[in-house]
């Protein structure tokens, strides 16, 4: 009786952790596709990374709730489509992944009613789009926010070509310097918005001494 | 009156030669530097070098010899860079005896004054923060110069152009290990002036790197 009743316990609580086992199952596919495949200093697997922690650091200082299903995914593949294997010249990235996205999460146990959520998600992801919805617009801002601060610039620096082609250092600079212009008007979240001012600080400091190490950046 | 102009023409032009000539072999020097030194952005960093270094001395009341500062500070990485490097690695790092050993290369048949080359090729060879500097000013200048570029923004800026834009090695969070422990690279700078400088440059470079593991998760996702 206890053997036969320890029996149906143990597969009551197999079946209440199916689908958390489940639930892994997809992220894990999503996870080690994006870690096998982003490999790019400035958009590559940890910016999603960061694009997903941001997210969701932001959403919470805003007291929004975000559906973690659609954020985790469209976080880690909103920028599929940069990549060559996806890519399609001349059409938008974020276009090109959002359709594309089924190609990684078709056959998992992705939810597949949350998949037009966050199709909509990796259309709206790059800073000169608008978005909508709460993981759009997180995601949005997460992504806007990763081409400033620190880690700004260390992806546009990352880019530069060490052999001395193109993109060249002031390449970088450039680019470094209008994303701080461009950039910060499109923030579109409060808890955005709040994080503009200290990553335009940490830029402006690094790149005061940086000109004051180049000779006003002739020497870079 | 003619033969009086004429003679003053000659002579204005006698005096005028040697700068005229040190001219000649600096314009070489930095051409040839600009069109063979863009591998690892090695131009503008022994651009860098000589300015800092030329700071640096002026800030001590040095006096340097521009010549000797000048050839060494745009030649002092030439040994790194193919096709001069010595790439079997049983060697070890000898770019700077490399570099020292080919700057003829570059100078002979210039006017560059033979009498300095020696100094030129001594401190090329001590330039590394790792390496004591050899005796002369613009030894100890040039090392502390190097030595500086590894740290602050441009060490920072020089380490990151290193990754590999594709996303192959290295990548950033292997570039990033190098500022782990700078103190090895900080013991380096042997003169005042480039002391002041170091505790600038640490600090301008703690601030970014700070900032950098804050929206990094501590560099895990860098």
């Amino acid at each position: 009786m206890a053997k036969h009743l320890y029996g149906g316990l143990l597969i009551l609580a197999c079946a209440v952790a199916a689908p958390a086992g489940a639930a892994e199952t997809w992220r894990e596919k999503v996870t080690q596709f994006a870690a096998d495949n982003f490999k790019h200093p400035a958009w590559g697997f940890s910016h999603s990374q960061r694009d997903y922690a941001l997210a969701k650091s932001m959403a919470t200082a805003d007291h929004v709730t975000l559906d973690d299903d659609v954020i985790f995914a469209a976080a880690y593949l909103h920028d599929m489509a940069a990549f060559a294997a996806w890519s399609v010249p001349g059409q938008e990235h974020g276009d090109t992944a959002a359709a594309k996205i089924d190609l990684v999460l078709a056959d998992t146990d992705f939810p597949k009613d949350k998949l037009d959520a966050v199709r909509e998600a990796v259309k709206a992801h790059m800073f000169y789009r608008n978005a909508a919805t709460p993981e759009a617009r997180y995601l949005h801002d997460a992504d806007a926010l990763d081409w400033l601060g620190a880690i700004g610039v260390a992806r546009l620096i990352a880019r530069v070509d060490p052999k001395g082609g193109k993109p060249t250092a002031p390449d970088m600079l450039k680019g470094i310097q209008d994303n701080m212009k461009l950039v910060p008007p499109r923030v579109l979240t409060p808890a955005g918005q709040a994080l503009i001012a200290p990553r335009l600080a940490e830029e402006k400091a690094f790149l005061d001494v940086l000109s004051g190490e180049t000779d006003g950046f002739k020497t870079l | 009156m003619k033969h009086i102009r004429a003679s003053l023409l000659m002579l204005i032009i006698a005096a005028a030669a040697p700068a005229s000539a040190a001219e000649s072999w600096r314009e070489h020097v930095d051409a040839f530097a600009a069109k063979n030194f863009q591998q690892g952005h090695t131009y503008a960093h022994s651009q860098r070098d000589y300015a800092l270094a030329k700071s640096l001395a002026a800030a001590d009341h040095v006096a340097l010899d521009d010549d000797i500062m000048f050839a060494a500070a745009y030649l002092h990485d030439m040994g790194s860079l193919a096709p001069w490097a010595d790439t079997d690695r049983a060697h070890g790092d000898v770019h700077a005896e490399v570099g020292a050993a080919k700057i003829d290369l570059v100078l002979d048949g210039t006017d560059f004054p033979k009498a300095k080359l020696d100094q030129v090729r001594a401190a090329i060879r001590s330039h590394m923060y790792n390496r004591e500097a050899g005796a002369s000013a613009e030894a100890r200048y040039l090392h502390d110069a190097d030595t500086l570029d590894n740290l602050g923004a441009a060490g920072l800026a020089s380490l990151f152009e290193v990754v590999d834009p594709n996303g192959g090695r290295p990548t950033a969070q292997q570039m990033i290990r190098n500022f782990d422990n700078t103190q090895p690279i900080e013991k380096g700078v042997i003169t005042p002036a480039g002391k002041a400088e170091l505790a600038i440059r640490v600090a301008e470079q703690k601030a970014f790197l700070d900032a950098l593991a804050r929206e990094t998760d501590g560099f895990k996702a860098l």
